[in-house]
């Protein structure tokens, strides 16, 4: 049993690296394709280790999403917000200490979590019995607060026309009868194609990058990023509709100005958080608000105290593995970087994402994927703040909780 | 924060979870089902394997008899049609349960083997 476990974990780890550098590849997408082969998996195996597989796998794609979101500029919802400041980073030539903040935050929050798992385990209840009649309220201050945080009148005008575009845009999208997988075409164009079509038109060559460890990290920043990651990601998983990118926005006002290194370490940490409170959120209300985790109880249907303990464990071996795995794979990305002409890769992942939201979403994919583009190009040339095209997941939400 | 620092602390967080792991999953394993020792089994959750020996679809209830030592009931609950067939080896995971005086086991988990 122990043997099958180790294996499962250790296999877990490696796909995690393949799921999590491909470019827009969701989790909740690779859960559809786990769900899809577990009946094949456990003709091999026993559900126990099927599940430490898919565990491992998920929380090391939490991890490793953050390579193709910073060198490739390629986001999943999980990681639009980090998208900005660390391709800013890969631009002054530290795309690799990006990563590296990003998997600090990933390790340090699954550890805290796991040691405030029994007291996540009470609180968490209370907290959703509290707060859930006024998430619509919440996020919507949220979202006047982005508006307002603008420094001019002129600014805030044209921050509320990027959020009431995007927001008219999530509408749209997310009533399209039929269409499969609708966050891959709108994320990547709001934010992933339309930065990599700045830079071309700009025409940003990309400097040396670097390894060293120049960054300083200011503790009482570090502090409040790690807190509000555990705090934010353990919204995602009481909160049914709210997503990581939501809970990134809410972290983000929450903690006030800190800088864009613990910026960084915040929204790392959110997803891991998120999948590790799913777990106990299905040991202690039997629901799971993750595409990964819902895998889990499809296959065990609930899980009693000593398979969370070991899902946890699991949980942190993979969460170490994937440090190593993370770091040592930015490392290549960051020296593939420095022999690379930037423009062409810009145009190939460009031609990727389209290709990808061909296959996944068809042709309606792609015109979503245009449209998207184009308002992501609206902050830019407003000079305000990017995130503001996170109404576009925030709307929608908002309006189904309040009407 | 030093890259050695992180991997020393990703290290250490990945031996307390393999320490942990050690201990649990000998807990975690289900008792494999003896049917000799029927009654000091009821209400345990147990594991079975053995051969298919006759399929009762009855709707919503499915009887199937599982040979081993002795000839064993197994009770599954599903709307869903079943893919399996008499010669087939399964391992069935459930509790055991008492029936007019026989023992059954009401499965929660089957699945085929070979």
């Amino acid at each position: 049993m122990l043997a099958e476990i180790v294996v499962a974990i250790l296999l877990g780890c490696l796909m995690g690296v393949i799921s999590g550098i491909t470019p827009g590849l969701h989790i909740n997408l690779v859960a559809l394709i786990l769900f899809s082969i577990s009946p094949f998996l456990l003709g091999y195996t026993n559900v126990i280790a099927v599940a430490s597989f898919i565990i491992a796998m998920s929380i090391t794609h939490t991890f490793t999403d953050f390579i193709s979101a910073t060198y490739l500029g390629a986001p999943s919802d999980d990681t639009a917000l980090a998208v900005l400041p660390a391709h800013r980073m890969l631009l002054e030539g530290m795309g690799h200490e990006a990563v590296k903040l990003t998997v600090i935050g990933s390790l340090l929050c699954l550890i805290i979590t796991v040691i405030l798992s029994p007291l996540l385990v009470i609180i968490v209840p209370i907290i959703f019995s509290y707060l859930k009649n006024y998430i619509g309220w919440l996020l919507l201050s949220v979202v006047v607060f982005m508006i307002l945080r603008e420094k001019s009148i002129n600014k805030k005008f044209l921050a509320f026309v990027v959020v009431a575009l995007s927001g008219i845009l999530g509408l749209a999208v997310f009533n399209i009868p039929n269409l499969k997988d609708p966050l891959l075409p709108m994320l990547s164009g709001l934010f992933g194609v339309s930065v990599l079509l700045l830079s071309l038109t700009q025409k940003v060559t990309l400097p040396i990058q670097r390894t060293t460890e120049m960054i300083k990290l200011k503790a009482r920043d570090t502090a409040k990023a790690l807190g509000s990651g555990v705090f934010s990601g353990s919204l995602v998983s009481i909160f049914p509709g709210l997503g990581p990118a939501q809970a990134a926005v809410l972290g983000g006002q929450l903690v006030g100005k800190i800088d864009v290194f613990s910026y960084l370490i915040l929204v790392g940490g959110i997803n891991t958080v998120s999948m590790i409170l799913s777990l106990i959120t299905l040991f202690t209300i039997e629901k799971a608000r993750n595409g990964s985790i819902i895998v889990v109880q499809q296959l065990l249907q609930s899980i009693d105290f000593n398979a969370l303990v070991l899902f946890l464990a699991v949980a942190l071996i993979a969460g170490g593995i994937a440090t190593f795995l993370t770091l040592y794979v930015s490392k290549i990305f960051s020296s593939i970087m420095n022999r690379l002409n930037y423009a062409m890769l810009s145009i190939i992942i460009i031609a990727f994402i389209g290709l990808m939201v061909l296959y996944f979403s068809g042709v309606i994919g792609l015109l979503i994927l245009a449209v998207a583009t184009f308002i992501g190009l609206v902050p830019n040339i407003a000079e305000v703040s990017r995130s503001n095209s996170m109404a576009c997941l925030l709307i929608p939400i908002i309006l189904v909780n309040l009407l | 924060m030093k890259e050695t620092t992180l991997l020393k602390i990703a290290l250490i967080c990945s031996l307390t979870g393999l320490l942990v792991l050690y201990f649990i999953s000998t807990k975690i394993d289900v008792k494999d089902y003896k049917p000799n020792l029927l009654n000091k089994n009821i209400g345990d959750d147990v594991k079975l394997t053995g051969a298919v020996a006759k399929i009762s679809d009855a709707g919503s209830v499915v009887f199937i008899e599982v040979s081993q030592q002795n000839p064993m009931t197994v009770v599954l609950f599903t709307d869903d049609d079943i893919n399996l067939k008499n010669g087939d080896d399964v391992e069935v995971i459930g509790e055991v349960q008492e029936y007019r005086g026989k023992n059954e086991i009401i499965a929660q988990k089957i699945r085929v083997i070979k």
